[in-house]
């Protein structure tokens, strides 16, 4: 027992000073690359070591039973051992900070808790070798899980990045969202990927091959040992785009052999980027359509980064149709049918008949999922037209033949998502017009062989300049 | 409607539980309840076929120039094939290389016909096709189309049918099948021919394959009976008529439930269709009924059959919301062996049958607000050489031009596709396709996904494997897509 003691004794000595030296190499030692910071890239394989021993050994320590003599040996072994490996641990990632690549804050507060972690650690061996109540030594592994946990957070954040463990969820959904809405960042969706599949290897945090970093849009910038590498607005003067480009055969050419050259696609890519004026907070969605060739809207569809535009994007959200209403309606020969799988949304087909509102009431219970209504040829009584004004997802309406009159179109004021209006061979003027100019989304008007004016025309486009109007001329 | 349900759930009876289990996921059970992998069919009603995507186009016009027109006479002006107008063919140009009737050493052929630029977009057209050239604008040309065969019928399978044999089911059967019809009275595939003779390839080209018999194309016809068979004869009401067609029917249900056999099922639904077809089809057929600034807009010749009239009633179709229409003008195969083959001549005449009506038809649907979601597409089987045709190795006494795959023009209009746009390109000398190069298959895609159907999902299960339109290939020519 005694030698055990003094064997304790010793030992509690050693970790409290190997833990000092470690912290006091931690804090204050100056940083600054030396010939040892490459030993720096050993921290993310010693650092898993003592999380787990930490970590279980305080697990084993809070809820084991007190009685259960081996279990809290096997506790105790798992901690010294921890703390003992977590030094190591904190010296590689003290080394690896050095190459001034990560976040100085971050890198900081990931400090301060590895720091605290190893003061919890060498407390709880210092309170487990005598010292102490049970209850005390019981719960103070608490605050040794709970370091644990924020140091390995931290550390997590600064190899993946600040919100990686919030974001986990919302992540996945808002790709889709970027895809759909087109809030696509260029440079960090697209140019970024490019350059990480390609450079980065040679060009980034850890190596810098002639001075040349590429892992962010600042090292960019910075350029490298034989000068700047981005001109923006001018891709042939950039020789980030220039190099890529060049033939295969050409020694300058980048990447060098040996190493996955750029796809067409990727070069288009970059050089669209730079020739908008290489802006990291440029979107998708602001780049006007005729700053977008095909070729860079075709590689941007290929490589997954830009869906195709989503016709049904935009609209109010509808719930699902009922069960079997489609038959029902069908049943009572209004054909209807769904626009898209998966999608609640319908076309509906009344053409060439009598309607009252009466008659389109079946449709009430679906009238936000209605996108499309064929109404030519139709003759509608008076609250029919008011009728469907309720359809408030309407993105195309074909009137086209029909009684609708000037007054009629009132109804339709309220239609904000109305993109399609055919009205041509119906006695609508221009009157009829004025009603029209609050929609926003109105895109494709016709009005051949109607009573409708020029004047009438110019004074609506003049109030929708995204509308294309067709008089048949 | 029910009727059409039962057709898809006996034909479902035709799959074995293991090809159900074998498909992935929800479709695979939508397709055991309505026989089809098109889509998962809506959650409410499976049996109706909801598209994979939303689609652009809801209609397709089909306009099928039988015997190959020549493309380096109508679109793809090569200017350096002027300058070597004359001169013998490279041995190049020659080796390995299998022609249908070029023999030996041929020489090169220059343009005959003018060319120029034409609307805002510069579209290159030559003077062949004065009006069409009007119209470039609302255009998306493909420049660089290729095929596998140089053979009419082959290649008329191979672009209709996705095969150069036949037995496949043809586009507008393909379309229908995934979409069914917008009109319960009319058929969902409609098939106007014009020109001397029916396509090389014949019935097979618009035939319904190993996919319900419904879903072939009716063959309309301008002149006489619009469908045969269809009206009644003389004295018989029609009152009379409804009456045998339910009786007919009504045997052929028993009969259907004693067999089993779904063909049976086919044949009610085409009796039923036929009866309301007696009522709607000439009805639609008649174009004296369009006012005569139509008929002048189009040229049609009311009495006969013209490419002229097929046009117009095309339109009538697709404003009637049949799916599919197409359209067949035969004539176009230039060799030069004979007047009718002559570039300068019978080609000509070609020409002037097609030129006004295509024109017409892009401008009638677009002021009736129709081009938007009505896709347009015009092509022959494949193209031309850009050598003078030299049959068993001597002149031919007129000018013309060989079957060439390699390349070939093919245009598209409305239905999503782009407008005032060229896609691909072609060498110096329209010999082979440099840049964009559009393989038949891709088109078939492409148009299946204007239309709202992925092609790689649009299938049916035949002789033990999943049969689609593009064969197991394809790939949707995005560059063209609005």
């Amino acid at each position: 027992m005694e030698d055990s003691s003094t064997r304790e004794r010793f030992h509690l000595a050693a970790v409290v000073l190997a833990a000092l030296l470690t912290l006091a190499f931690l804090w204050l030692v100056p940083p600054g690359p030396s010939g040892w910071t490459g030993l720096g890239r050993l921290h993310p394989m010693l650092v898993h070591f003592p999380i787990a021993l930490l970590v279980l050994g305080g697990l084993l320590h809070l809820f084991g039973s007190a009685r259960h003599r081996q279990l809290q040996e096997t506790a105790r072994v798992l901690w010294v051992v921890g703390l003992w490996s977590a030094l190591p641990a904190s010296l590689a990632g003290q080394l690896l900070s050095e190459s001034g690549t990560y976040d100085p804050e971050m890198v900081a507060r990931h400090r301060l808790a590895a720091t605290g972690l190893i003061l919890a650690g060498v407390a709880g061996i210092w309170l487990r070798t005598g010292l102490g109540r049970d209850r005390i030594r019981r719960f103070s592994s608490v605050p040794l899980l709970v370091l644990a946990g924020l140091t390995g957070h931290f550390g997590g954040a600064l190899t993946h990045g600040p919100d990686y463990l919030l974001e986990w969820g919302s992540r996945s959904r808002r790709a889709a969202e970027e895809r759909e809405l087109g809030n696509l960042p260029v440079y960090s969706g697209i140019v970024q990927p490019i350059l990480a599949a390609h450079c980065v290897d040679c060009h980034g945090s850890a190596r810098a091959e002639g001075g040349l970093r590429l892992q962010s849009y600042h090292a960019i910038l910075e350029g490298g040992s034989q000068g700047p590498v981005l001109a923006p607005g001018k891709p042939d003067g950039s020789a980030l785009y220039r190099r890529v480009t060049l033939p295969p055969t050409d020694d300058d050419h980048m990447p060098p052999a040996g190493r996955r050259p750029l796809e067409v696609g990727e070069t288009e890519l970059l050089r669209w980027w730079i020739e908008l004026g290489a802006s990291p907070e440029l979107t998708v969605a602001t780049v006007r359509p005729d700053q977008m060739p095909s070729s860079v809207r075709t590689a941007l569809v290929r490589m997954g980064r830009l869906g195709p535009a989503d016709p049904l994007a935009g609209l109010e959200p509808a719930q699902d149709l009922p069960e079997g209403i489609v038959q029902s309606l069908r049943r009572q020969g209004i054909l209807i049918r769904r626009v898209v799988e998966h999608r609640p949304f319908v076309e509906v087909d009344l053409s060439e008949r009598p309607l009252a509102a009466a008659d389109l009431e079946p449709l009430a219970p679906i009238a936000r999922n209605v996108i499309a209504l064929n109404l030519s040829g139709c003759r509608l009584d008076p609250d029919a037209w008011k009728w469907i004004g309720r359809l408030t997802n309407l993105q195309r309406l074909r009137l086209e033949r029909s009684n609708v009159g000037s007054a009629d179109l009132e109804s339709l004021a309220g239609l904000g998502h109305l993109s399609y209006l055919n009205l041509y061979g119906t006695r609508v003027t221009d009157e009829g017009l004025s009603h029209l100019v609050g929609l926003n989304r109105l895109t494709s008007l016709y009005l051949w062989g109607t009573e409708v004016t020029e004047q009438g025309v110019r004074e609506l486009t003049a109030h929708l300049p995204r509308l294309e109007v067709n008089t048949g001329l | 409607m029910k009727l059409e349900q039962e057709l898809r759930h006996a034909w479902a009876g035709h799959l074995t539980r293991r090809h159900f289990l074998r498909r992935c996921g929800l479709s695979a059970v939508w397709a055991a309840a309505g026989g089809l992998q098109i889509g998962t069919g809506s959650a409410v009603d499976p049996t109706i076929p909801a598209p994979h995507f939303p689609p652009r186009a809801k209609r397709v016009i089909y306009m099928h120039m039988a015997g190959a027109p020549s493309q380096l006479e109508l679109f793809d002006y090569k200017p350096t094939l002027e300058r070597l107008h004359g001169q013998e063919c490279p041995e190049s140009l020659l080796a390995g290389r299998r022609f249908a009737f070029i023999q030996g050493t041929p020489k090169m052929l220059g343009p005959q016909a003018v060319f120029t630029r034409h609307g805002e977009s510069g579209a290159w057209v030559s003077d062949r096709l004065p009006h069409f050239a009007e119209t470039v604008d609302e255009v998306t040309f493909l420049k660089a189309v290729h095929t596998d065969e140089f053979n009419h019928a082959p290649a008329q399978l191979l672009m209709l049918t996705g095969s150069p044999r036949p037995g496949r089911p043809s586009f507008g059967s393909w379309a229908v099948y995934g979409l069914g019809s917008e009109n319960e009275n009319l058929p969902g595939f409609v098939v106007l021919l014009s020109g001397k003779h029916q396509p090389d390839a014949g019935r097979a080209v618009w035939s319904s394959g190993f996919l319900p018999t419904v879903l072939e194309g009716v063959q309309c016809r301008s002149e006489g009976e619009p469908v045969l068979y269809v009206s009644d004869p003389e004295g018989l009401p029609r009152d009379l008529r409804r009456r045998t067609v339910e009786m007919v029917n009504r045997i052929n249900r028993q009969s259907y439930e004693e067999v089993g056999d779904p063909r049976l099922l086919s044949r009610i639904e085409q009796y039923e269709l036929a009866f309301r077809m007696q009522v709607s089809v000439p009805e639609t057929m008649d174009i004296g009924q369009e006012p005569p600034e139509v008929h002048q807009l189009y040229g049609t010749e009311p009495g006969k059959t013209s490419f002229a009239n097929n046009c117009l009633l095309a339109r009538r179709l697709v404003e009637r919301g049949v799916r599919f229409v197409q359209l067949f003008h035969w004539g176009w195969d230039s060799h030069g062996a004979d007047q009718s083959e002559a570039l300068n001549l019978g080609f000509k005449d070609r020409c002037r049958e097609v030129d006004r009506p295509m024109a017409a038809l892009i401008r009638d649907l677009k002021r009736r607000g129709l081009l938007e979601d009505t896709l347009l597409v015009w092509a022959g089987e494949f193209g031309r050489t850009p050598m003078l045709e030299n049959r068993s190795g001597m002149d031919n006494r007129f000018v013309g031009r060989d079957h060439h795959s390699d390349a070939f023009t093919v245009w598209l209009s409305g239905g999503g596709v782009r407008s005032g746009f060229t896609h691909g390109e072609t060498d110096e000398i329209g010999y082979q396709g440099v840049a964009g190069r559009v393989h038949v298959h891709d088109l078939q895609a492409t148009v299946l996904y204007l239309l709202g159907l992925d092609h790689e999902r649009t299938v049916h299960r035949f002789q033990g494997r999943d049969f689609r339109l593009t064969d197991v290939h394809g790939r949707v020519v995005e560059e063209i897509i609005a």
